[in-house]
């Protein structure tokens, strides 16, 4: 690894788990994906090797990567294939928590709070350590184990502080978790959510993998044309043979930024640390604006030909995914597709059905997520899957309705729970149950004025249904 | 680490036992027997009896003798329950203070709680003779299908009987415990525990990692082998009446002779096919002429007897199995327990319904009471590897509007728990609402179950009827605590209960209790171990001054005979003193004086 890399953080790492020293964690925080290596070494006036030491390490834990972005660096496939559960995510207490003094040595207190911590976002599975085909045998073992070790009885009349509230909210969900899964239509039931949830977020990410896609389908393009002998040629001039690799590199890269006017930037695999061209050697570029010229012509003429066949390429894998019901793999393909120039109409209009259809089917799954956990009274997981279905399916009525409502539920954003019941009523103005959460809404923000105004366009509407006027006369008691 | 003591409290017999070295023991009583008659008498001379010398004496005393009180224990005066006993007792039972029952003995009215305390701390005072120390701490069985008012009664009587009572555990789960413990099981047992006075059914799993989980428990807290015994009594009495026309009845000391007789018939019934009922001189005709009764019971007319009895049980077991929605072939092993198991007809009933044969292999008197030990061993040893998943057998919630039971904690709930529910205001400009918590049964009518507790939570906004929301949750903690909280959603205003079921006593009259029994345990204790002290040196005395004479013919001439008479005779007379002022110490200091010198009179005599 050369000085010269430029190392960038991939998402958002979780730092407690990297185990680093603190001049690594000091060295990791001028990560920031526009310095090289050697500029990090510089400026925190460590070895360069110290550095490179780190960024080898932090690569190979996929916390940092040197490769240019688009070509990211993708774990390979979940590493060690997940024998068993996943475990539940551990360490996201405050060390205020854990210095609590009791009668808990630290390893308890760290299971419980981990525990504690893994109630609210972890699947039951998942909760238990089990894996998803678990046996009722193995299930209830595993319940019996943890709940073993967190029942308060573990610890009569011991001093447990803020613990025993906690080790008794993780002993109820865990019993409930072992209650829904030894129990065969419970646990039907909750693996057709789950898989339901599964689904959605694959799609999800299948979607927003269009994308990178796209990104890597046009890199690949300008890397061809740049190692075509013409540009190599027009780069790396006679009289200059000793370049360096990176320094070549940096120069084919300023030039394709030349060549496209710009428009490559964001895909190309620049950044601003290598960009310009090495400052020492400016003329050396610019000196063959006539070769450039001619280069320029072609690079064009050769552009628009390669992109119109790759746009059929992908339009062509659309068409045979679209045959074999991969909705969403046709969907982002023909998004890689339009995002050539030159796409022909019927192309296009393709395109916009796969489009469609792909959302309809993720809308369909947050559906059926968002039924099951407002049957479980689940709001706060109601109110965000419906909330996707009325983004997905802005125009459906039907989905804004449930969205508005399980927000209501959930306590969650008055606004926006108003605003998607406004556009269900706008949508579909005859139907009395919309302007009814939009009433109930209103309620519950307070404004009885509003809701009223509401309740008494339904009552015109529908002067005999009993739940408005109902509510109307509700409201207007209280007023 | 402190001991903890494991007490089965029996409607008709008590039994306690304890973890030593790894193991439960039943602890036997001073007359050697490993369970002790739940009976208790007041003598004319104002003398408390408990255990067997009560029961020896009950058919002379019967007014003053109290048998079953356990039937009686956190019950309402007006229950019918109650008003069944009033009406069968030999004792007399009267209204309390509180709507709560009270015991009339020798013109001295005691609650319910203060006669199981005494049973209570008989057993205690059975544990600390054979330990050696005192014993403070109790872990106490009640019937699974106990309510939170039954039980805290118990607890109750615990805390006057002098215990610290750390855990109530269910009987039938305390069986269950004695029969997995150290066993390495992985089993589904189902308890049938028919007792003297009551009856439970409960289905566990006892599981890996020393884990017993109650799965569901149901039962019939009046339904026991009094009830057995009461319909012998009454086949007797129906009997003697169509003789003689006389109500036996009527006769108190004639009731208590049949109930002895009845109790008797039906034991020996389980081993042989018949056996004779003989009480002569039972009633006085009235023509100074006594009656007698004599009858020869089989053990098929007790059976025809107590056949629909025993089918009640059976319904019951159908329908716990049904609730934990398990098959009969998915029990793995049936334990009996209570002494009415004994009984071949139960035993064959429990077989067809089980369609197995029930496990031989545990003690029905004793398993309950090795039950609690052990769990109250593991509560207190950090290296008991045993943890008991209860569940709460009645159904939680609150009465709302109209009569209706609403739940918030479903029967069989694994505990600890928790549940919340929004109710709202039933009143138009509603301002209050009174939180009223029951348990029982969600299919009654609210009314018709128990009333746990009650609360307000004031301040809600004036609003029409329906629109004001109130969020209650109930909450059960791992020692079986239920509190209550009543939020008011709108303003965020709380209100909150922990829920101290009433045991129809008050704290204060509790309190009363408390210092009355430790009065009494001081003095009981003291005086026992007095009077055998003081029956030694007295036995001493009486020797020495036999001996006195010819003593002090032999030893008169010398100084040092003189000497050692006026020693003697000051031994003798310290020794009188500390009797007379009942100091046990003092007594027993003595004793050692005046062992050595009746040894030196004895050696002087035979040396001349």
């Amino acid at each position: 690894m050369s000085g010269t890399k430029v190392p960038r953080l991939i998402g958002t790492p979780d730092l407690k788990n990297l185990k680093l020293t603190a001049v690594e964690g000091f060295l990791m925080s001028r990560i920031n994906g526009s310095l090289t290596i050697a500029q990090i070494a510089s400026e925190t006036g460590q070895d360069v090797e110290a550095v490179v030491e780190l960024v080898d390490k932090l690569e190979k834990a996929y916390v940092v990567s040197t490769a240019p972005p688009g070509q990211t660096v993708r774990p390979p496939a979940p590493p060690p294939p997940p024998v068993g559960p996943k475990p539940i995510p551990t360490g996201r207490y405050k060390p205020a928590e854990l210095a609590e003094a009791c009668d808990l040595d630290d390893d308890q207190k760290k299971r419980v709070l981990d525990l504690f911590y893994a109630v609210s976002d972890c699947d039951s599975y998942r909760l238990l350590g089990v894996a998803r085909e678990a046996d009722k045998k193995a299930i209830k073992r595993a319940y019996y184990e943890v709940a073993a070790a967190v029942h308060p009885d573990k610890f009569f009349r011991k001093n447990l502080g803020a613990f025993k509230a906690k080790m008794e909210a993780v002993f109820h969900r865990l019993t409930e978790a072992h209650d829904t899964l030894t129990d065969k239509v419970k646990r039907a039931e909750y693996d057709a959510y789950l898989e339901t949830v599964g689904d959605t977020q694959e799609l999800e990410d299948a979607l927003s993998h269009a994308a990178a896609d796209v990104a890597a389908a046009q890199e690949a393009l300008l890397k061809e044309f740049l190692d075509s002998k013409e540009v190599q040629a027009a780069a790396a001039p006679s009289r200059a043979p000793m370049m360096d690799r990176a320094e070549l590199t940096a120069r084919r890269q300023a030039l394709a930024a030349r060549l496209t006017g710009g428009a490559m930037r964001p895909k190309a695999p620049t950044s601003p640390g290598t960009a310009p061209p090495p400052a020492a050697h400016p003329a050396q570029s610019m000196s063959t604006s006539e070769a450039v010229d001619a280069l320029k012509r072609r690079y064009e003429d050769k552009i628009s030909a390669a992109k119109l066949a790759q746009s059929r390429k992908y339009a062509d894998a659309a068409a045979a995914a679209m045959a074999k019901g991969d909705v969403v793999g046709a969907a982002n393909a023909y998004r890689v597709a339009m995002s050539f120039d030159g796409v022909d109409a019927e192309t296009a209009e393709r395109a916009q059905e796969a489009q469609q259809k792909a959302t309809e089917t993720l809308a369909e799954s947050y559906t059926k997520q968002g039924t099951y956990e407002e049957r479980a009274e689940r709001w706060p997981e109601a109110a965000r899957s419906w909330s996707r279905v009325a983004q997905l399916k802005p125009n459906d009525p039907l989905g804004l309705d449930r969205a508005a409502n399980a927000i209501l539920k959930a306590e969650g954003d008055k606004h926006q729970a108003a605003e998607y019941a406004k556009r269900a009523i706008e949508l579909s103005p005859d139907t009395i149950a919309y302007r009814l959460t939009l009433a109930s809404i209103y309620v519950a923000a307070d404004l009885n004025l509003a809701a009223k105004r509401e309740l008494e366009l339904a009552a015109k509407l529908a002067p005999n249904n009993v739940a408005v006027q109902t509510m109307l006369k509700k409201i207007q008691k209280s007023a | 680490m402190e001991k903890v003591i494991g007490i089965d409290l029996g409607t008709t017999n008590s039994c306690v036992a304890i973890v030593e070295n790894g193991t439960p023991v039943v602890i036997p009583n001073r007359g050697g027997y490993k369970t002790t008659p739940s009976m208790v008498a007041v003598t004319e001379a104002g003398k408390r009896l408990v255990g067997h010398i009560a029961k020896r004496q009950a058919i002379t005393n019967a007014e003053n003798t109290v048998y079953a009180a356990k039937r009686l224990i956190g019950r309402k005066w007006n229950s019918p329950q109650v008003k069944n006993a009033v009406a069968t007792s030999s004792y007399k039972i009267v209204e309390g203070p509180h709507q709560d029952v009270r015991i009339v003995l020798r013109d001295k009215e005691y609650s319910v709680p203060e006669i199981s305390a005494m049973v209570l701390q008989e057993m205690k005072v059975i544990a600390e003779d054979y330990l050696g120390e005192p014993v403070t701490k109790a872990v106490v069985t009640v019937p699974a299908y106990f309510n939170d008012n039954q039980r805290q009664a118990t607890k109750d009587a615990g805390e006057i009987a002098g215990l610290d009572v750390i855990r109530i555990i269910n009987e039938p789960t305390a069986a269950a415990l004695s029969y997995g413990f150290g066993r390495n099981l992985e089993k589904v047992v189902a308890v049938y525990d028919f007792g003297g006075g009551t009856f439970d059914i409960s289905i566990l799993e006892i599981a890996s990692h020393g884990v017993f989980k109650v799965i569901a428990t149901a039962g019939d807290t009046f339904l026991g082998g009094e009830d057995i015994d009461a319909r012998i009594i009454d086949w007797l009495v129906q009997g003697f009446k169509e003789e003689h026309n006389l109500d036996l009845r009527q006769d108190r000391m004639a009731l208590q002779r049949l109930k002895d007789a009845a109790e008797k018939a039906k034991c020996e019934l389980s081993s042989v096919r018949e056996t004779e009922v003989n009480l002569p001189f039972i009633i006085s005709s009235g023509r100074n002429e006594a009656l007698h009764l004599q009858r020869t019971l089989t053990r098929q007319t007790l059976e025809e007897l107590a056949d629909d009895l025993i089918e009640r049980t059976v319904d019951i077991c159908r329908q716990t199995l049904e609730d934990a929605r398990l098959g009969k072939d998915e029990i793995e092993e049936v334990i009996l327990v209570g002494g009415m198991t004994r009984m071949p007809k139960i035993q064959q009933a429990v077989a067809a319904f089980f369609e197995r044969e029930p496990c031989k292999g545990v003690h029905p008197d004793e398993v309950v009471a090795l039950g609690a030990g052990i769990q109250g061993a593991a509560l207190v040893d950090d290296k008991q590897e045993m943890i008991l998943l209860d569940v709460t057998p009645h159904a939680l919630g609150i009465m709302t509007f109209g009569n209706v039971f609403e739940e918030l904690i479903p029967a069989n709930t694994t505990v600890p728990t928790h549940r919340t529910k929004i109710f709202t205001t039933s009143r138009d400009n509603q301002t209050a609402v009174k939180i009223l918590v029951m348990q029982g049964d969600p299919a009654k009518n609210a009314e018709d179950n128990e009333l746990l507790g009650e609360f307000i939570l004031t301040g809600l906004r004036r609003a029409p009827k329906g629109t004001v929301e109130i969020e209650v949750t109930f909450e059960i903690n791992a020692d079986g605590i239920v509190s209550v909280r009543a939020k008011d959603l709108e303003t965020g205003l709380e209100q909150s209960i922990q829920v101290t079921a009433t045991s129809g006593l008050t704290r204060d009259e509790i309190k009363q209790m408390v210092d009355a029994a430790k009065d009494d345990l001081v003095d009981r204790r003291g005086s026992e171990e007095f009077e055998a002290a003081k029956q030694e040196a007295e036995k001493l005395i009486t020797e020495i001054e036999k001996l006195f004479p010819q003593v002090q013919q032999v030893v008169a001439s010398s100084d040092f005979g003189r000497d050692a008479i006026d020693k003697a005779k000051a031994i003798v007379e310290k020794a009188r003193a500390a009797i007379e002022k009942k100091d046990v110490a003092a007594v027993k200091e003595q004793i050692e004086g005046l062992t050595r010198t009746h040894r030196m009179f004895k050696g002087v005599v035979a040396k001349t």
